[in-house]
């Protein structure tokens, strides 16, 4: 027993002595890391942990009344707010570090409430909505949209990107459009455009677009133009790609922390439309892994760069697929 | 510290931040600037995500995951990757990001740096009585006796403060090495 205490007090007394005395820490640089730590802590301590600003249920506002500081957004709810219901919460705003919005990430939107992301200065705004459906709506820049119902959207110009959902969403969501198409979806991920045409691009399940009393339906990789006379040119389209940039940029960031590798890898899939493959089979091994920290204010392929690399992997993009590769 | 309690984040400050910032100077190649933001930033971040941390992994194994993906993320805005040192896998773990301005280092002058880093590691991590009593016996080759001194205890007492220094460092060390912080192994599937 001694003898064997006799060794763990050598081996530490070793360890010690190799290693050397600690360089002292900047006390300096220690003591701002502190001071911002407190302030976190002090923030989170004071604040219920599920107190949320979806909280906050922003009914019926007149838009005069709203704080819209330099008119960079346009919100306006339609209807009497006894009558108004939270149809979707704002998921994420991305806009330069200088336009003002007037809506804050975690917002509830009543039924009639009008967005807009024709930025009145011309700074770029793109949202991402969480329908009460369980929907992800995402509205391209320089477009208008009106929340009609739980299950409806009026485009009136520019572009809305839906996705349902690996899992599906509760109930189907309705796309209308000024030319009076009409686009239903059918457990899918897809984008509808108006630009004096409806132009329907569907990325995954598939949707049917009623126009002129017909209806045609679209399947992945699928476009779809319906032009303003009712006539429909159906064409192939990519499902991956630079056409669909924008649809990345306003993916919801994933809450990584604590999910597995391969749960992220799915989610890169489903936003970027590329397909996942190891490079070995070694390597899928890897998917069990569980990923920490954030990739707040990444889009998911630049959190790419910053998750595997702290696995040992890396990846390349090869038509199409995301390839995972071990880091050299 | 979720419920508000301050020896917690005392705790947390004195010991976890330290061991943190150790950890990020190595790994950024000594920038202290750099590794200033890094660690207020995966604190700030970590705070907010206390609710989150399951009590799997250590508590400074999660601090470390974090931080690396923080300095990845500030690569990835960089525009550049950290230049990662592969190390043979009888290490404890490869190292970290190196400045492209040094010449590289020979292996082994890494593997005693690491090695180091893990060690200072766990001595941050203890608290300033099992530092000072291990320091004064290990590194300054102090007598019990005086060592007592120093903690105004008896000479029984010291060696007990001792032995008990020695078994949390010994803790402390080995879950660090266990978990391959120093590295990029992660944290948990090791």
């Amino acid at each position: 027993m001694n003898e064997k205490h006799d060794h763990e007090r050598d081996e530490i007394r070793d360890l010690l002595v190799e290693a050397g005395p600690p360089a002292e820490l900047p006390e300096a640089d220690l003591a701002e890391i502190r001071k911002a730590a407190r302030r976190r802590w002090a923030e989170m301590s004071s604040t219920p942990i599920f107190e949320g600003r979806s909280s906050r249920v922003l009914l019926a506002m007149a838009a005069s009344l709203l704080v819209v500081l330099t008119a960079v957004w346009l919100y306006r709810s339609a209807g009497p707010p006894a009558t108004a219901t939270t149809v979707a919460t704002v998921e994420l705003i991305r806009a330069d570090a200088e336009a003002e919005v007037g809506l804050a990430a975690g917002d509830a939107l009543a039924s009639g409430a009008e967005l807009s992301t024709a930025g009145a200065d011309g700074s770029p705004v793109q949202l991402a909505l969480r329908m009460a459906s369980g929907h992800s709506v995402r509205l391209d820049a320089d477009s208008k949209i009106r929340l009609a119902s739980a299950a409806r959207l009026e485009l009136e110009w520019g572009a809305v990107y839906v996705d349902s959902g690996a899992e599906g969403a509760a109930f189907g969501l309705e796309i209308g459009t000024p030319l009076g198409t009409t686009v239903r979806e059918i457990g899918t991920q897809f984008e509808v455009r108006v630009n004096g045409t409806v132009r329907v691009r569907v990325r995954e399940g598939s949707v049917t677009v009623s126009s002129s009393g017909r209806t045609f339906s679209a399947a992945p990789g699928e476009q779809l133009l319906v032009d303003a006379r009712g006539g429909v040119d159906r064409s192939a389209v990519a499902i991956a790609g630079p056409d669909w940039a924008w649809v990345q940029e306003t993916a919801p960031t994933l809450d990584v922390e604590g999910r597995t590798l391969e749960a992220y890898l799915r989610w890169i899939s489903r936003e970027t439309g590329w397909r996942v493959r190891y490079e070995g089979a070694e390597l899928e091994a890897t998917a069990t892994e569980i990923v920490y920290g954030s990739i707040k204010g990444l889009t998911p392929e630049e959190s790419l760069d910053a998750v595997l690399p702290s696995s040992g992997l890396d990846y390349r993009i090869e038509n199409g697929t995301l390839v995972i590769t071990r880091a050299s | 510290m979720l419920q508000g309690d301050e020896r917690a984040f005392e705790l947390f400050s004195e010991r976890f931040i330290p061991a943190l910032y150790r950890f990020a100077f190595f790994r950024l190649n000594q920038d202290r600037e750099l590794t200033c933001d890094i660690v207020q930033s995966t604190v700030c971040k970590a705070i907010d995500k206390l609710s989150t941390f399951r009590g799997e992994a250590a508590f400074m194994t999660w601090l470390c995951a974090c931080c690396r993906t923080e300095i990845a993320m500030h690569f990835r805005k960089e525009g550049r990757r950290p230049r990662l040192v592969e190390l043979s896998d009888e290490t404890v773990a490869a190292a970290g990001p190196v400045a492209p301005s040094r010449p590289p280092e020979p292996e082994g002058a890494l593997l005693g740096k690491e090695k180091s880093v893990l060690v200072h590691m766990a001595l941050d991590l203890l608290s300033a009585r099992y530092r000072k009593a291990l320091a004064w016996k290990y590194l300054e080759g102090l007598p019990v006796k005086e060592i007592a001194v120093r903690l105004k205890v008896g000479p029984k007492a010291a060696e007990s403060v001792l032995t008990r220094a020695r078994q949390s460092f010994r803790a402390c060390y080995e879950r660090l090495l266990d978990s391959r912080v120093a590295g990029d192994g992660d944290p948990d599937t090791n």
